[in-house]
């Protein structure tokens, strides 16, 4: 396994240079390696978007699980810049890291400006929390809702 | 034993922690002296670094001189970046154990230089991590709760208060401040799992879904399922260490929450050894200890 991750890796750098579909058939291979499944599902209970159909969650759910990927929407608060790209699929083997170093490229931060990300318009995660345990615990419609403001908004 | 612990005995509780210079850094003939000080098991290691590097800066030649935004310090355990936004007590269990004398120092490397901007976070200023501190306590209640409004209905008095009986480990203050929003019961369990060489395992566990009775043997069957097959101990099955202890898996999850969790509300247990040939993450293809790559290749800005 540990040689598995390492390839991983190497495999990473190359698709850096070209292009994202290697990504998603490394991702969907390491899910494939997987010996276990991930949990089943976890019931969820009240948070049903009226605007989100029930078939459409349903369907990044299914795709979550099949590729290890979850959705991520990126939503400026307090007056951010808005990105380009806010919503886009994440490889779950990712930290929380990544996104704040993706946010911080994107928006074109120098090293000691103020970023702050909040989940849930509640709290900031710590950078090493695993992609796929934010969602797990946190997703909306089976979408991991990131705010981001480069001024404080919440607490 | 329950004075023990209703008197905050655990908070009482220090580790011993050696450190020692980078050798790149070294400029003496002989090696300097490591550092040894004893940090609270609920602390946090950004609050006693400023010790730690006025006592090597103090042995470096003058005119030494750094890159402010690039040589940050940082604390190496085992080869690795420490994570240090863990408190001290986890990362110990998770280092330490295994080794036959159990004061064992925890031994860490302070790097001046070169620091891992792919892995860690530049650790922030003491004021700054105990502002972040209350962010743990932010996400630990949304998870308990699925809301924060106990600690948003907090004045900004009593965050102070709050902040400054974690730092003195004054244990009867912050019972008494934080008892508002530990009362009810919670919705999920706030625990957080600490595996070596990989990031920590935080996964909702509905207490609805859990028995009533439920024992630690049932979270941990339910978080790393390859490793604990059964929620009953087993022949093999690593050791589930907190405090210090390893943890008998009929404990009462329950009691765990109320007596072991660290202020930042999480209960952090460490499997400091896996059985041979496990997988790194028993759970998923997880990263690394290095985050990995960015989510994807990022658009052109337009």
């Amino acid at each position: 396994m540990a040689s598995r991750i390492v390839h991983f890796g190497s495999i990473w750098s190359m698709a850096q240079n070209n292009t994202n579909v290697i990504c998603f058939t490394v991702v969907r291979k390491a899910s494939q390696l997987m010996e276990n499944p991930p949990a089943t599902p976890k019931k969820r209970t009240d948070d049903e978007d009226g605007e989100q159909g029930e078939g459409k969650v349903e369907k990044r759910r299914e795709k979550f699980l099949r590729e290890m990927k979850c959705q991520v929407l990126l939503k400026s608060v307090a007056g951010a810049p808005i990105l380009q790209k806010k919503k886009f699929m994440a490889p779950c083997n990712t930290t929380f890291y990544a996104i704040i170093n993706y946010l911080r490229r994107e928006l074109a931060l120098k090293p000691g400006d103020p970023l702050l990300v909040y989940i849930g318009m509640a709290f900031v995660p710590s950078p090493s929390d695993c992609i796929a345990d934010l969602f797990e615990c946190f997703n909306q419609s089976q979408q991991l809702v990131i705010n981001y403001a480069i001024t404080p908004a919440w607490g | 034993m329950a004075d023990f612990f209703s008197s905050g005995g655990l908070w009482r509780d220090e580790v011993l922690v050696s450190v020692t210079l980078d050798p790149e850094e070294r400029t003496t003939i002989s090696n300097p002296e490591p550092y040894f000080c004893l940090v609270p098991r609920v602390s946090y290691f950004p609050l006693v670094l400023p010790e730690i590097e006025r006592y090597f800066r103090a042995l470096l030649p003058a005119g030494t001189t750094f890159d402010a935004t690039k040589d940050l310090p940082w604390l190496e355990v085992q080869g690795q970046p420490l994570r240090w936004q863990h408190p001290v007590g986890c990362l110990y269990d998770l280092y330490t154990a295994g080794k036959a004398d159990v004061s064992a120092p925890l031994p860490l490397v302070l790097h001046l230089r070169k620091f891992p901007t792919a892995t860690i976070i530049p650790m922030h200023s003491p004021e700054a991590v105990r502002a972040e501190f209350m962010q743990m306590v932010k996400e630990a209640t949304f998870l308990r709760d699925g809301n924060i409004k106990a600690v948003n209905s907090l004045v900004k008095e009593q965050t102070e208060q709050i902040i400054a009986a974690m730092t003195n480990r004054d244990y009867a203050l912050f019972e008494r401040l934080t008892e508002a929003f530990r009362g009810q019961e919670p919705l999920r369990f706030p625990i957080r799992v600490h595996l070596p060489g990989t990031t920590h395992v935080q996964l909702p566990i509905l207490a609805a879904e859990m028995p009533a009775e439920c024992t630690l043997g049932d979270v941990m069957a339910r978080l790393l399922p390859t490793l604990f097959p059964s929620p009953a101990p087993a022949e093999g099955s690593p050791a589930v260490v907190a405090f210090g202890a390893a943890l008998p898996l009929s404990t009462p999850v329950g009691w765990l929450l109320r007596r072991m969790a660290y202020p930042d509300q999480f209960l952090h247990l460490a499997v400091p050894q896996l059985p041979p040939g496990a997988p790194p993450c028993p759970t998923r293809p997880r990263c690394p200890p290095s985050s990995g790559p960015p989510p994807h290749r990022p658009p052109r800005r337009g």
